[in-house]
């Protein structure tokens, strides 16, 4: 990935979606696998189609992106396979059950994007000195975490109707 | 227990992420509204013109020194670090003393005519000032001390009675060089040529800028009405620069010049 300015907001942009995975992943894990409520006890279990959901959207970024004027980044053709789109759309894989059994896989896969975080942290105050750059990380990983938690929130509403559904018919 | 479990993971991450948020909060994004607390000046001059004239008694066009009602005022630090010590010399004036004038005059009044100035309200360009104070005559109010240490530790000599001492080692001389609109006040800037010997072997001659303010002219109702206005004058100097080796005060001395003028 070279640095020029679109290649950044090309980051900013998959950052916004998959950044704050892990403290949610992380957060779920920890507070709610076990919970005495066997309802909230199962949400661990949609982690990996919350990401999944997340990555989704993120293709509709993509396509979106594919018609004419309807992005800064849409006529950088450079950008069309990069590193950071490949690995966004890998997290489609997460709807794939089998796959999704296994969680852990989808905090490895979003690690990548916190680690972007954490190398901005690390340069940009304590080698460059510029907070502007972590502010845009910073806003954009706010957006990600509201993202995150409200996706995993509609998986698991969507679980619960599905169930309520099947149950009553 | 694990060293990455969970929660280890969870408060690592949410440390890392929680100092993000610090460094990124600048506060530039808040809303600042700006109130302005204070107006920009407006200077409120006249156009009054006072000069001294030939100083005749009884014409109104010439202004003269009211020296009993006038004072120079200096003050300093006591010993560098302390509360103010004050002083005024009693004998000054607003004479430009050439060197050829610069002796003694066996006189108890003013030995040379006040009219070495001019003040033109709205034109600085043409207003002039001119000064002198006999060093030997501060006077602190502590006898002992005005005519002990400081006749020594300025470097000058004792006072005559009856005698006026403009000799080259008891005067200290200003000759302002140019005179401004000063854009904050209705007050002027004005930077000055300051002469004195002190301990040094020959005068020294510095500039220094000082605030010149304007107490506009007012009519005083009496059998013979007169008018009277006031000039006050401000600079500091900083005497190490002309040999006053005293510890007793600082190295800034202020002086305030008060200079009443009317016109009977």
């Amino acid at each position: 990935m070279d640095d020029s300015f679109f290649s950044y907001l090309e980051r900013l942009q998959i950052m916004g979606f998959f950044v704050a995975y892990p403290i949610v992943y992380l957060f779920v894990k920890s507070f709610f696998s076990g919970a005495k409520n066997e309802r909230i006890s199962q949400l661990p279990f949609f982690l990996s189609y919350a990401y999944a959901l997340v990555g989704t959207l993120y293709v509709g970024l993509l396509i979106r992106d594919l018609y004419p004027f309807s992005s800064v980044l849409q006529n950088d053709s450079s950008n069309l396979f990069s590193f950071l789109k490949i690995w966004g759309l890998l997290s489609l894989i997460f709807w794939i059950p089998k796959i999704a059994k296994q969680p852990v896989f989808s905090l490895l896969h979003s690690l990548i994007f916190f680690y972007f975080l954490v190398k901005d942290l690390l340069f940009f105050t304590i080698k460059l000195r510029d907070e502007t750059v972590i502010k845009n990380d910073m806003r954009v990983f706010t957006d990600s975490l509201l993202l995150n938690i409200i996706s995993l929130f509609f998986i698991f509403l969507i679980a619960l109707l599905y169930r309520w559904v099947k149950k009553t018919t | 227990m694990k060293l990455f479990n969970n929660k280890t993971l969870l408060v690592l991450l949410l440390l890392i992420s929680g100092y993000g948020y610090m460094i990124s909060c600048t506060r530039d994004n808040d809303l600042i509204v700006p109130v302005q607390l204070t107006q920009p000046f407006v200077p409120n001059r006249g156009n009054n013109v006072h000069t001294p004239g030939t100083q005749t008694a009884g014409d109104p066009a010439q202004w003269k020194m009211d020296k009993s009602h006038s004072s120079v005022l200096w003050s300093t630090s006591y010993v560098g670090a302390s509360g103010l010590l004050t002083g005024r010399f009693n004998q000054f004036g607003t004479h430009e003393v050439t060197a050829a004038e610069m002796q003694n005059y066996t006189t108890s009044g003013q030995p040379l005519l006040d009219n070495s100035w001019a003040f033109n309200e709205s034109d600085p360009s043409q207003t002039f000032i001119n000064g002198y104070v006999q060093i030997n005559t501060s006077n602190t109010g502590e006898p002992g001390r005005d005519a002990g240490c400081n006749i020594s530790g300025m470097g000058t000599t004792a006072i005559v009675s009856g005698t006026q001492n403009l000799n080259v080692t008891n005067i200290a001389k200003i000759k302002s060089t140019k005179v401004e609109l000063d854009p904050t006040s209705n007050g002027y800037i004005v930077t000055l040529d300051f002469t004195w010997q002190g301990k040094l072997t020959s005068p020294l001659t510095k500039s220094i800028v000082g605030k010149l303010n304007y107490v506009p002219k007012s009519r005083i109702a009496s059998a013979t009405p007169y008018d009277v206005f006031g000039l006050q004058l401000l600079f500091s100097f900083n005497c190490r620069d002309f040999g006053i080796t005293s510890t007793s005060i600082a190295d800034k001395i202020d002086i305030e010049c008060n200079m009443n003028f009317h016109n009977k």
